[in-house]
């Protein structure tokens, strides 16, 4: 059996890796930051980390709905394709930053992407 | 959703304790915010939450117990109060002394020994049926003794009552201890700061007192921050710990620069009391290494907003530890 991506990356270590990184750029990104700057920061971390799981292949509990259900408040608050933009462009630093190859980062840029339209609401 | 047998009208989006409240039923609650536990019920029917059962233990959840102002009411068909002995345990007053006008100590004496650690709280719950959460000073030793310091709120129902009325020799009610924000001795090499206003240096010293009895070899910073001079309730006893410790060091502040040098002139410490708010001053001091252990006490303001800023300055998420002293709101319509 071949290894999974989320194995490939390494697996929950690596999730716990990136969360701190990938949050620490989404705050200090003023374009973004509002939509997350909520005041229960235990809630957005574990928030980051179920999305980090899930984009980095592993076993996690989302479905398109739940997605569509989560952002539309944000959504309703402007939440738009530049915004999506400049998320992914954190994650993919974030990986960068960790030491990821470029072909997990694909990968993980592509199920990340796979959410487009769930997240945006179209 | 059926509470203790009766069925009570669910609103859209409220929770199980908005409900109950709502239809004027008499319930123990205190932070509103899913910190205290005072709110704990059981579920018999219903879907609970995951954040209704956070910082719960296993057992609890288990049980089906779950906090009753972070649970959807929608999502419960079913729902009780939970026996009164299986989460109040009972204690004596054994010594009550004022630290200053408007801040004492209590000292309790559980019926039953008490497994803790310094840092975490118990709620106290008083003959009127009032509860609130108040941290541990101390570390545990054979007396079985818990040190609690209280601050006299403008309008505090629950602090006028243990200033007042509640006497050496009184029994008194308590749940707990709960809460994560303690000493862990797998932080004993790493520096440690801790930033706390006004009492939130209770829960801190009870964490310093553990770190130093376990050996700590990190360096310690405290940064205590109150009003003004009387709010430094501790001031001697950090000193003291700041001159007999080379690791420790106390960096006392306050807000409001009124008597100052008036009241300075008293006091022959050689710790030097700055003008400012304790958090800006240490956030502005921070140099955050990947080790770093950030402890935070006291005002929720100031709680959140120094995590944040720790956070965005290099600390690693898992090593702040937080104890918001959340009030009650005193008003009786919702904010």
């Amino acid at each position: 059996m071949s290894e999974s991506l989320f194995d490939k990356i390494g697996g929950e270590g690596a999730v716990d890796a990136a969360v701190d990184i990938f949050y620490r750029k989404v705050l200090n990104d003023d374009s973004i930051a509002h939509f997350f700057d909520d005041t229960d920061m235990d809630g957005q971390i574990a928030k980051q980390k179920s999305f980090l799981t899930m984009a980095f292949g592993g076993p996690n509990e989302y479905t398109g709905t739940d997605m569509r259900k989560a952002h539309a408040p944000l959504v309703e608050k402007g939440l738009n394709e530049s915004h999506f933009g400049a998320v992914a462009g954190h994650l993919q630093a974030t990986l960068q930053e960790l030491g990821v190859p470029e072909e997990l980062t694909n990968e993980v840029m592509a199920i990340a992407g796979s959410t487009h339209d769930d997240v945006l609401g179209l | 959703m059926i509470f203790n047998n009766i069925s009570y009208q669910v609103k859209k989006n409220e929770s199980v304790l908005e409900c109950l409240l709502r239809c004027e039923l008499k319930i123990d609650y205190s932070c509103k915010t899913g910190n205290c536990q005072s709110c704990l019920l059981k579920s018999i029917a219903g879907d609970v939450d995951k954040k209704a059962q956070k910082g719960l233990k296993p057992t609890a959840i288990e049980q089906g117990f779950f906090l009753a102002c972070q649970q959807q009411a929608e999502a419960i068909q079913k729902a009780e109060s939970i026996d009164n002995e299986l989460i109040f345990s009972h204690a004596r007053l054994v010594n009550k002394q004022l630290f200053s006008n408007d801040i004492c100590q209590l000292i309790i004496e559980p019926v039953s020994p008490l497994y803790y650690h310094a840092g975490q709280f118990i709620n106290l719950k008083n003959s009127q049926g009032i509860v609130r959460s108040y941290s541990i000073a101390n570390i545990p030793s054979e007396q079985q003794l818990i040190e609690l310091h209280i601050h006299k709120k403008t309008n505090g129902a629950m602090s006028h009552w243990l200033f007042n009325e509640f006497n050496v020799g009184d029994n008194i009610d308590f749940q707990g201890p709960i809460g994560e924000c303690f000493y862990t001795s797998e932080n004993k090499n790493k520096p440690m700061i801790l930033i706390g206003t006004g009492t939130g240096a209770a829960p801190l010293i009870g964490i310093v007192r553990d770190a130093l009895k376990s050996g700590h070899q990190g360096l310690i910073l405290f940064y205590h921050g109150a009003r003004n001079i009387e709010g430094l309730y501790l001031h001697d006893m950090l000193s003291n710990l700041d001159k007999s410790h080379s690791n420790f060091n106390y960096l006392p502040s306050i807000s409001h620069n009124d008597d100052l040098l008036s009241n300075l002139g008293s006091n022959d410490s050689a710790i030097k009391i700055v003008v400012g708010r304790c958090n800006e001053i240490a956030i502005k001091k921070l140099q955050p290494t990947p080790q770093t252990i950030l402890y935070l006490c006291g005002n929720p303001e100031m709680v959140n907003t120094t995590r944040k800023k720790a956070f965005l300055a290099g600390i690693a998420s898992k090593n702040i530890y937080i104890d918001p002293f959340e009030y009650k709101d005193l008003r009786k319509s919702e904010r």
